[in-house]
């Protein structure tokens, strides 16, 4: 162990060594953050702490007078943190790490940045970190070093984000569509959707696209009670199948997400509603497995048709690029965590 | 050539053009939008190499410099990317910026191997009569206006062809949608006909008070390329010119339009070479030369 700089420490249990339903016993919930922080500040006498608590990560950041001092408190934190869930020690402990030093400078970067993420570059956790330490600051719980550590672990993650590519593309079956309708459409605010099939796979990706702005929108099901249901929910509006034919003509997005045996959308209505659409494109999603539309479709002018394979496809190839980019990405976090390191040694 | 100043900036911004066009599309290759600072730090040197170089020409004849093939090329290119770096503060469409520099390095390049490239500067038939240089400078502004219609028709084409054939990494990922490329396809080409509507209007009627001015070659080449242009605008309204083939009509009609440059630019010489008229006319429509 470096025996020099702060004695800066890391207790904490990530997505990478604890299954999901120990994660969920040691979450910690809004109301219980006050419990921690005053067992890190008043029972431990830690000067500065942190506490940052994701789906995927519970991770308690702490600053002992000593590296040797910040040894010594790992397992009474152990211990405490386990009485506070209600859990014995050894329960805890196969899935937790522990880190000091550098090597605790080096995960906050890779943390921000989303190298360490489920999801290689996701930047949601880079929102969760700011306002973990927002958090800690507020509570006087963050002081010299951990604001020295988390500031620059902003900077690197920014960094990341703009000069590799640990970001770039789309990797889930929503995102994917969103993209691809984002690169037909724009801006998705007068674009209209109709999604046919009420199911979860079509309501997830209708929920990204109404994220990124679709407003109109038609549901269309075979049963008109449940695609009113679901249209209550998503606040659009619900027609019988029947009405679909006529609905292609108008439609800038189709959603095809019906569990069924035979297509629902077949070429000669493609080729009937694409000869009303004076050449605006259609972006046709066919999320279902036996296939709603028939493939023969995606030879029809303008209509753009995807299948999940197409989706999948993107989804992973995107993965890939993100992964090759991990590498060269956590070399020059390393370097930029190693500076920070080394300027608080010489303190 | 640094014996010809006006003849060294032009190629120095032609340069310019071709490194700014290289950089970015090594960036796009890699599937990265390029350093904008970098690629502008090339791209209005360049521009303000090739207004130079025009300039100087202009003031060699004391008329619009665009009295050749190579001028008028020349000033095709310079009027594309002004207007590119015009839009940019308003569109902020991505790559527009990278193609245009394409379209002014390839015109820049190709206006090298004009036999006009090495030629003195011409100056314009009729020059110092104002309606004629307003004809002139409308004529040159609509093929910019058509050339940047070209560049984003391009656009159109490669976005199009990436989600038809399910590519989605590189270049393809960082164009402008299909929707923004199509309705700045729309703008564009009804701003250039418009403006090249004026001037052919103008032209006419210098052709109806000097109807030996003008070469048939000239008339024909210049009212056809019109003509198509408006057959197009027709067509795209009508709904009937839609999409791809729309794009590709864009870009086709601005190869013709450069094709017609040739034919005009000899019509512009032999005007030239003729004899000045006695004594100079008041300025007024009805009373132009011959002009480009």
């Amino acid at each position: 162990m470096d025996s020099s700089g702060p004695g800066i420490f890391l207790l904490g249990s990530t997505h990478r060594t604890a299954p999901l339903e120990v994660r969920e016993r040691l979450a910690v919930p809004p109301e219980r953050l006050e419990a921690i922080y005053a067992l890190l500040r008043e029972k431990l006498n830690l000067p500065e702490c942190l506490v940052l608590n994701t789906c995927n990560r519970v991770e308690l950041y702490g600053v002992a007078k000593t590296p040797a001092e910040a040894d010594a408190l790992r397992v009474r934190l152990l211990e405490e943190i386990s009485r506070l869930h209600q859990l014995e020690p050894g329960d805890v402990e196969p899935y937790t790490f522990f880190k000091q030093q550098s090597e605790v400078v080096k995960h906050v970067f890779d943390v921000a940045a989303g190298l360490d993420s489920q999801m290689v570059g996701e930047t949601e956790i880079f929102g969760q970190v700011k306002d973990s330490y927002s958090d800690a600051a507020q509570r006087g719980a963050a002081g010299p070093v951990l604001n020295r550590v988390f500031q620059k672990s902003f900077q690197a993650a920014k960094w990341a984000r703009t000069n590799t590519a640990i970001g770039r593309g789309a990797v889930s079956i929503g995102s994917v569509s969103v993209e691809l309708a984002t690169r037909m459409f724009g801006g998705l605010a007068h674009s209209r959707v109709l999604l046919i099939g009420a199911g979860e796979a079509g309501q997830s990706v209708l929920q990204a696209l109404r994220t990124r702005g679709a407003r109109d929108v038609t549901i269309a099901s075979r049963t008109l009670a449940h695609a009113v249901e679901v249209a209550m929910k998503h606040e659009c509006v619900a027609v019988e199948l029947n009405r679909v034919p006529e609905l292609l003509a108008r439609a800038d997005i189709v959603l095809c997400a019906m569990d069924t045996e035979t297509p629902v959308i077949t070429h000669a209505q493609l080729a009937e509603a694409t000869g009303r659409r004076a050449g605006v494109p259609l972006f046709m999603i066919d999320l279902a497995v036996p296939r709603n539309v028939e493939p023969a479709a995606a030879e029809l002018k303008n209509i753009f048709l995807y299948n999940l394979d197409d989706l999948a496809a993107i989804a992973n190839e995107n993965l890939k690029n993100r992964q090759a980019a991990v590498d060269a990405c956590r070399v020059t976090l390393t370097e930029k965590a190693k500076q920070v390191w080394e300027s608080l040694g010489a303190r | 050539m640094f014996n010809n100043p006006p003849l060294a900036f032009l190629h120095a911004g032609t340069a310019l053009y071709v490194l700014g066009f290289g950089f970015a599309l090594a960036a796009a290759a890699r599937g990265r939008e390029h350093d904008r600072p970098i690629f502008y730090a090339l791209i209005i040197p360049a521009f303000l190499a090739q207004s130079t170089g025009l300039y100087l020409r202009g003031l060699e004849t004391h008329s619009l410099p665009v009295g050749n093939a190579f001028e008028l090329v020349q000033a095709l290119a310079w009027v594309t990317v002004f207007l590119q770096l015009i839009l940019r503060a308003t569109l902020q469409l991505r790559l527009l910026g990278l193609f245009a520099a394409g379209l002014a390095a390839g015109l820049g390049v190709g206006s090298l191997f004009l036999p006009s490239a090495q030629a003195q500067a011409a100056g314009v038939a009729g020059a110092g009569n104002p309606w004629i240089e307003f004809h002139v400078a409308l004529a040159v502004f609509s093929y910019g206006v058509f050339g940047l219609l070209a560049v984003s028709a391009l656009m159109y084409l490669i976005q199009r062809h990436g989600l038809e054939r399910k590519r989605f990494t590189g270049i393809f990922r960082l164009l402008p949608s299909l929707a923004e490329l199509d309705a700045l396809n729309r703008q564009l080409l009804l701003v250039g006909a418009w403006a090249l509507s004026v001037a052919v209007g103008l032209g006419v009627l210098d052709w109806i008070e000097q109807p030996g001015g003008v070469s048939v070659a000239k008339l024909v080449v210049t009212i056809g390329v019109w003509v198509g242009y408006l057959v197009v605008a027709w067509l795209r309204w009508r709904n009937r010119l839609v999409a791809r083939s729309y794009a590709w009509s864009c870009v086709g009609m601005f190869a013709l339009a450069v094709f017609s440059l040739w034919p005009v630019s000899r019509a512009h010489h032999d005007n030239a070479s003729m004899p000045a008229p006695p004594a100079p006319r008041a300025p007024s429509p009805s009373s132009q030369t011959a002009s480009g």
